[in-house]
């Protein structure tokens, strides 16, 4: 009677294979029922209304706790104070489009030929001259400075690129206009200086450049990128022990003392 | 009676390796694993019948088979990339099968 025959070893094993796959396709559908939402929609709608009321309560409750603290004597101030202090940092950072009385230069490559012997290279605009322009303006004291439309922040560089001149990414052209906000007196006087840099560096070559005083100009925004990817915010006292900036005071005090002595001795 | 306990107790081993094997049939290959099911009960359910009418053979136990499941599968595919959904066709053909294989006097 147990002898055992091939159709039943086929068709036991059959089975084996059939068992595990209605175990895995089971598994399957518990699992996908288990990750769908429940199809009962009007019940979702309902606790979504639900929720929303909620929320809408919570959200007067708090407009009311808010009016509440308005009401507190000195919040007007803080508040105040804190976007005085969100909108110089802004200007500081050159998020605010700005205008004012300022000046325009603008600078362009050198319009004559220059002799068969001179460096044709020191007949155009390079990016230094805009950059060191932009530095004599801002020890002039300039508040803002753009050029060709693009602000200068503190982020801002200058890049050579072949033949064009970078400032950050934005690609500038000839000519290059810059704009500074400021005393246009003071700006212009700074610029012009005996011995100054425009003196020096600029007028011997011939490059064109015309300095106009304008009683109201605009200076754009910034647009560029603000990415603070690599620093964190750091302590200053945790990096310089105060003794130490206490010497390097003591150093320039001295180096000053001795700058002020040395030029009575020459007097 | 003897081929109904192998396939019983196949069943019960398998459904034991299942629950013992942490796996499910991954959710894109859920139609293709319905065929395969509804084949292999149909194979099996055929190959008690065969055998109960004593003319089992292996050859055309496994090449049956293969021929459906592989056809099954085949028309769920290629309804995949047709556009025309062929499974339920393929589901109530197996389910037909399997129907008219139980016996009613």
């Amino acid at each position: 009677m147990l002898r055992v025959r091939g159709s039943q070893v086929v068709l036991g094993l059959a089975s084996v294979l059939l068992g595990m796959l209605l175990v895995f396709q089971y598994r399957a559908g518990t699992g996908l029922r288990r990750d769908l939402p429940p199809p009962d929609y009007n019940e979702l709608a309902s606790h979504i209304e639900r929720l929303e009321v909620e929320a809408r309560v919570r959200g007067q409750r708090l407009e009311e706790e808010i009016g509440a603290l308005r009401e507190l004597p000195g919040a007007a101030k803080a508040g105040a104070d804190y976007d005085e202090e969100l909108r110089l940092l802004r200007l500081a950072s050159g998020l605010y489009p700005l205008s004012g009385p300022g000046l325009e230069i603008v600078l362009e490559d050198s319009g004559g030929e220059g002799l068969a012997f001179v460096d044709p290279n020191l007949l155009l605009v390079h990016y230094d001259h805009l950059l060191f322009l932009v530095n004599e303006l801002w020890v002039a004291g300039a508040e803002a400075v753009a050029v060709n439309g693009e602000r200068v922040v503190a982020q801002t560089g200058f890049t050579c690129a072949g033949p064009l001149i970078l400032a950050g990414t934005k690609r500038l052209a000839p000519p290059y206009v810059i704009h500074a906000l400021g005393d246009p007196a003071a700006l212009r006087a700074a610029l012009t200086m005996p011995g100054g840099f425009i003196e020096a560096q600029i007028q011997p070559y011939g490059l064109g450049l015309t300095i106009t005083e304008k009683s109201d100009l605009f200076i754009p925004a910034y647009r560029g990128d603000l990415v603070f990817d690599h620093a964190r915010l750091g302590r200053e006292d945790s990096h310089t022990p105060p003794d130490k900036r206490e010497d390097a005071c003591v150093h320039i005090r001295a180096y000053a003392e001795e700058l002020t002595e040395d030029g009575r001795a020459g007097d | 009676m003897m081929i109904w306990v192998s396939s019983l107790f196949g069943l019960a081993f398998g459904v034991f390796l299942g629950l013992v094997i942490p796996w499910q049939i991954p959710l894109a290959y859920g139609k293709y694993s319905v065929v395969l099911i509804l084949a292999v009960a149909d194979a099996v359910l055929s190959g008690i019948q065969a055998d109960k009418r004593e003319d089992f053979s292996l050859s055309r136990f496994g090449g049956g088979f293969f021929a459906l499941a592989g056809l099954g599968l085949f028309l769920v595919w290629f309804g995949e990339r047709l556009g025309v959904d062929f499974f339920p066709g393929v589901v109530v053909v197996f389910c037909l099968r399997l129907f008219w294989r139980v016996p009613l006097r």
